[in-house]
């Protein structure tokens, strides 16, 4: 066990640089710069900025200095953001992406199970045809298209709740909503046809025969099983998380890490893209450690060798 | 000897499958009884209804499709068919366990042995959790389980399929059920482990004073445990009666043919199987009159057109055939496996 979880750390480590790497080169190699898309600035002063940013330096040596730093986990000045550090952006922007991201989650997962659950108890009833519509929905429509629709129908319209904004708890409902739809409705396909598997094998029926009420075979019995699968979901789903997140705060106009990174790129702010990019990276490859633990929390055949148990 | 109570007695049982093609007769019209530390086998070919049959009694049948149609099941006083399933949760795992063909996925696979045992005694005895783990270990331990405390802790695919199914007796012996009943307990085993479970089942009757149940399809397997045979075929009995009257004077056809698919457990006398040809009747649409007329190879113009009725041949000693009607021809089975 620590063993593997060592070498999936380097591994981890690993995945990052290359992200770190590839972000620099790609982004430097894009024509124009962070300060070319404003009037033509006096090449005096342009000669100036290039200087104290080090935009002159050859690219290797900017590439080794930003190593360095984020390697003590500075990530730079931002361009646009007259006298703020990207660790400044981080500070303030990444509780909110992380509230927005939690609450989001917590639906997803609950949603998702308890009306998979649900639908599957009641295939082919009303509840189960209501599910699955639903999670039709959920599936085809885009974020940004719910995002929108909730923010004019649910939050202009009705003013139910608060269409845009951030700083109280019924801000959250609508952006949280919009970025949860997606994995709501695959968890409930997902735990639905697991569930159903599950309620037709062997040790259900042996549950059954020991007498156990109805909540008990579903709950201790059925639901661990079915819930295997959809830790498989996990990985994409915290990546849809993290990706959609983008358009959500965008569309909501909530400072969050999201926003930083949309507008950075329009601003050639190289520090806030690798910054963001960087803490991306990361945030994805510990979650997908994580779900890889979270795997033999619900699966003991599961050993953390990577291979199965027999 | 006949009781005046039977533990267990199942009138005129008739359970059917509701599918698109239609209704499966999977079991229609059966009637048995078992008494108090009395051991019962069932045989027959598998899809004749045996498996329906005590998963009725059980009232494990999977509805829908499954329904008992109509009959009754009188256990304990009470018929069970009436019994609202709140009340059944309370005699299930409590007064009759059961265990099931395949050991290997009759466990659940994220829940220790130890949960799954113990969660019998906590739901039908209130134990406390260290209580019930006691006397899980002392049930493993009864069961021919080594390291019964480190056992507890380990999950099913840490087990062998002879252990899983020894779990499972000890898990379905738990609440000391009245009625222990196995759904072909070692057909998914290998002959060795087969012979260690029967050998622990024959050993456990012994010791404790449950009714058993004995599913399978194998005559060999169940002389040895049981008193009394119960022969199905097509979801009907057939033939009826103690091990004796069976095995040395089967009256009913198809029993003859099991008894020739059976293989001599004395290697000397190993005949060659033989078994029975043709396939069991479709009980999508059962045939009007004996469902073995297709094979039978003593059938009549009578057998295709009416049921046959019950012949007692001596007390206890049941068929269903029109071979003994007295008009009928003289057909007999010998030791040897001919037909005469
Ligand atoms: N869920 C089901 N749906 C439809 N038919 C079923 C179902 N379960 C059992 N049957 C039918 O009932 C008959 C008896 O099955 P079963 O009791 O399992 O046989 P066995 O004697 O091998 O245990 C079979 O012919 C099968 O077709
Ligand atoms: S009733 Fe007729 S067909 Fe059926 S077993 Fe007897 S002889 Fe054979
Ligand atoms: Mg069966």
């Amino acid at each position: 066990m620590a063993r593997y979880l060592f070498g999936r750390i380097v591994s981890a480590l690993l995945v990052v640089w290359l992200v770190v790497t590839l972000t620099f080169f790609l982004m430097h190699a894009i024509p124009g710069g962070p300060f070319s898309s404003e009037k033509i600035l006096p090449p005096a002063i342009m000669e100036n900025i290039n200087q104290r940013y080090h935009l002159n330096d050859p690219l290797a040596n900017q590439y080794l200095d930003y190593l360095k730093n984020i390697a003590h986990f500075n990530f730079g000045p931002t361009f646009r953001y007259e006298g703020r550090t990207v660790n400044d952006l981080f500070r303030e922007g990444l509780p909110k992406t992380i509230a927005l991201g939690l609450v989001a989650t917590v639906l997803a997962l609950v949603g998702g199970t308890m009306m998979g659950i649900i639908a599957a108890l009641k295939q082919n009833k009303a509840p189960d045809y209501i599910a699955t519509f639903l999670a039709t929905i959920g599936v085809s429509v885009p974020s940004f298209v719910l995002a929108t629709f909730l923010q004019y129908f649910v939050g202009f319209k009705t003013h139910w709740f608060p269409p845009i904004g951030w700083g109280e708890a019924k801000n959250l409902v609508l952006p949280a909503l919009a970025l949860s739809a997606y994995p709501i409705a695959q968890i409930t396909r997902l735990t639905r046809s697991s569930m159903l598997d599950v309620l037709n094998q062997d040790y259900i029926r042996t549950a059954k025969s020991k007498g156990l009420p109805g909540y008990i075979i579903v709950l201790r019995h059925a639901l661990r099983n079915a819930l295997i699968p959809v830790v498989t979901f996990m990985g994409p789903f915290f990546a849809y998380i993290l990706t959609g997140n983008f358009v959500v705060e965008y569309v909501f106009n909530i400072p969050g890490i999201g926003q930083f990174f949309v507008t950075s790129i329009g601003n050639r702010d190289y520090p806030v893209i690798m910054g963001t990019t960087i803490l991306f990276a990361t945030l994805l490859v510990t979650f997908n450690l994580l779900v890889d633990i979270a795997y033999t929390v619900v699966d003991p055949r599961i050993k953390l060798t990577g291979r199965k148990g027999a | 000897m006949q009781q005046l109570h039977h533990l267990l007695e199942v009138d005129n049982l008739s359970t059917s499958f509701f599918t698109y093609a239609g209704e499966v007769r999977a079991v229609s019209g059966v009637s048995f009884y078992i008494d108090e530390g009395e051991a019962l086998g069932i045989v027959g070919e598998s899809g004749c209804g045996k498996s329906v049959t005590v998963q009725s009694v059980m009232r494990l049948i999977p509805s829908p499709p499954g329904k008992i149609v109509s009959g009754q099941i009188r256990f304990l006083g009470q018929d069970l068919v009436k019994l609202p399933e709140k009340q059944m949760t309370t005699i299930r795992g409590k007064s009759m366990g059961m265990i099931f063909q395949d050991p290997m996925t009759s466990l659940n696979p994220v829940l220790t042995i130890g949960r799954q045992m113990t969660e019998v005694l906590q739901r039908h005895e209130g134990l406390g959790k260290q209580e019930a783990m006691d006397r899980a270990e002392k049930y493993l331990e009864m069961v021919g389980i080594p390291n019964c405390k480190r056992r507890l802790k380990q999950y099913p695919h840490e087990f062998s399929g002879g252990m899983r199914q020894r779990v499972m007796i000890a898990m379905a012996l738990l609440c000391n059920p009245k009625l222990l009943i196995a759904d072909e307990p070692t057909t998914a085993l290998d002959v060795t482990i087969q012979a260690q479970i029967l050998e622990l089942m024959k050993d456990l009757k012994q010791k404790i004073n449950t009714s058993i149940i004995l599913i399978t399809h194998d005559l060999g397997v169940v002389a040895g445990l049981c008193s009394r045979i119960i022969v199905m075929y097509g979801g009907k009995i057939v033939e009826s009666g103690t091990v004796q009257d069976i095995y040395k004077s089967p009256q009913h056809p198809y029993t003859w043919g099991l008894l020739k698919s059976v293989p001599r457990l004395d290697a000397l006398s190993r005949t060659k199987l033989v078994p029975i040809h043709g396939t069991p009747p479709d009980l999508l649409k059962p045939p009007v009159g004996c469902g073995f007329t297709a094979r039978c190879a003593h059938a009549m113009k009578i057998c295709a057109e009416q049921p046959p009725g019950i012949t007692e041949i001596n007390p206890g000693h049941q068929v269903a055939c029109w071979l003994l009607h007295p008009d009928a021809p003289k057909s007999t089975f010998d030791e040897k496996g001919r037909v005469g």
